[in-house]
């Protein structure tokens, strides 16, 4: 079964902003938030018998988002380290500045490397700023394994960084506000 | 240190996003509004404000990206039944026929005579590595960490190009397009350089190169990731052979 014109229009107007907010702060990127977000919605309709039942429609688009924003900061995190070289001898075709994005880039790489469920908590606390309970029902776990999670890449990020804690509160408020 | 996670005395953005997509009950939103903040309601406003910059609602753009990933050739053995074997067997023997009647369809004085890649008569993907300042046809040699190599496709009858590969441990690398999610654009016919060139890392082969046309990154990788999980390198390169839209070349690592 597929939704009607009307009823995807109305979804769209109701979510469409609100997704594209957040996608925007994940990937601190417009194009590829647009493309988040029309991703999310094809999604609605290839998945639209168990959608339609969704008591938070909002809360599954948040888990549907989240895994596509991720698997799109991986990409992006690998093609960087691969193309290294290629960028610097034949001068790069982007013109934006690799300075402003260092610690962004460094805490996203950081992410790259723990589990999706990890990932996704860790998502949903610091950028959704969600409670544990909204945590583990985005994510599907218990909230002592939220709270195990978060405090596992926490020290991660310590181990990493050296210089994590201030790091991450810096990074958590800067993604709360504007992303500009 | 709990980092100021949310303990629930302040709204997330779920509540944020719930309440503006008008999803609580009237009580819920009086709730929420009592609890406003300053920086939730420009967190609102930011929302309002992005209506303007989403791009314009268009269903049929929408159904047509939901169909896409669902229209994707089935990449495992079908059952066989009795209906489709005769029906191979027609277009089999119709096959052989055009072909005693109007020959090879490939002139091999229109092959580029640096065609030398790992498949097939003519090959779509072909690699090409950096030695002695330049960059030489790939010859089949091993490939190690350092190396640096370029790549052309066929760009006949293609729009775009994903190239990414697919290495010893799994670990999957979009190399073309170099950010965002369209593939790298293709002008023109024949065989195209992409511009530019990688150098690779030490990972464990053998590495599949793929070239995956006229689909977006995210597509290209989810597919890759999930056939390698199921078959490993062997699932790629028989992804290649069944899917029109996907080439590929096996390289070898020191």
């Amino acid at each position: 079964m597929q939704p009607t014109d009307a009823e995807l229009a109305d979804l769209y107007d109701r979510y469409a902003a609100v997704l594209f907010v957040r996608c925007r702060s994940i990937l601190k990127n417009e194009e590829a938030a647009q493309d988040a977000v029309q991703e999310t919605f094809a999604r609605v309709i290839r998945n639209w018998d168990t959608f339609r039942h969704q008591s938070s429609p909002l809360t599954w688009m948040y888990r549907i988002s989240t895994n596509y924003c991720l698997n799109q900061v991986r990409n992006s995190g690998t093609r960087r380290r691969k193309l290294e070289d290629h960028k610097a001898e034949i001068g790069s075709r982007h013109t934006e500045s690799d300075e402003g994005r260092t610690d962004h880039q460094r805490v996203l790489e950081l992410l790259d490397q723990v589990d999706d469920q990890t990932r996704a908590c860790v998502v949903h606390t610091f950028f959704d700023d969600c409670t544990r309970n909204e945590t583990a029902q985005l994510v599907g776990l218990s909230v002592p394994t939220v709270r195990k999670r978060i405090n596992e890449f926490l020290d991660l990020a310590r181990r990493t960084f050296q210089a994590a804690v201030p790091l991450l509160v810096a990074l958590s408020a800067a993604w709360s506000t504007s992303w500009i | 240190m709990d980092l100021n996670v949310n303990d629930g005395t302040r709204l997330s953005k779920l509540q944020l996003g719930r309440y503006a997509a008008g999803e609580l009950t009237d009580a819920e939103s009086a709730e929420v509004e009592a609890r406003l903040d300053d920086a939730d309601r420009a967190w609102l406003a930011e929302v309002q404000d992005a209506k303007d910059s989403l791009l314009s609602f268009d269903p049929g753009s929408l159904r047509a990206r939901a169909s896409s990933q669902t229209a994707e050739a089935p990449l495992h053995p079908q059952a066989a039944n009795t209906t489709v074997w005769f029906g191979l067997v027609a277009l089999l023997a119709a096959l052989v026929l055009g072909f005693l009647l109007v020959g090879s369809p490939t002139d091999p004085a229109e092959i580029d005579p640096n065609y030398i890649g790992a498949r097939g008569a003519v090959d779509a993907i072909q690699v090409h590595v950096w030695t002695d300042g330049a960059l030489h046809p790939w010859e089949g040699e091993a490939v190690g960490e350092g190396d640096r190599l370029g790549f052309q496709v066929d760009a006949t009858g293609r729009n775009g190009v994903v190239l990414l590969s697919v290495d010893g441990n799994g670990q999957v690398s979009v190399f073309w397009p170099e950010s965002g999610n369209a593939p790298e654009p293709l002008d023109g016919d024949g065989l195209v350089k992409l511009p530019g060139s990688l150098t690779l890392d030490g990972a464990p082969g053998p590495e599949v190169f793929l070239a995956v046309f006229d689909h977006t990154a995210t597509e290209a990788v989810d597919n890759a990731r999930r056939l390698y999980q199921s078959g490993g390198p062997e699932a790629l390169t028989e992804w290649a052979e069944r899917a029109d839209h996907v080439e590929a070349v096996v390289l070898e690592r020191r």
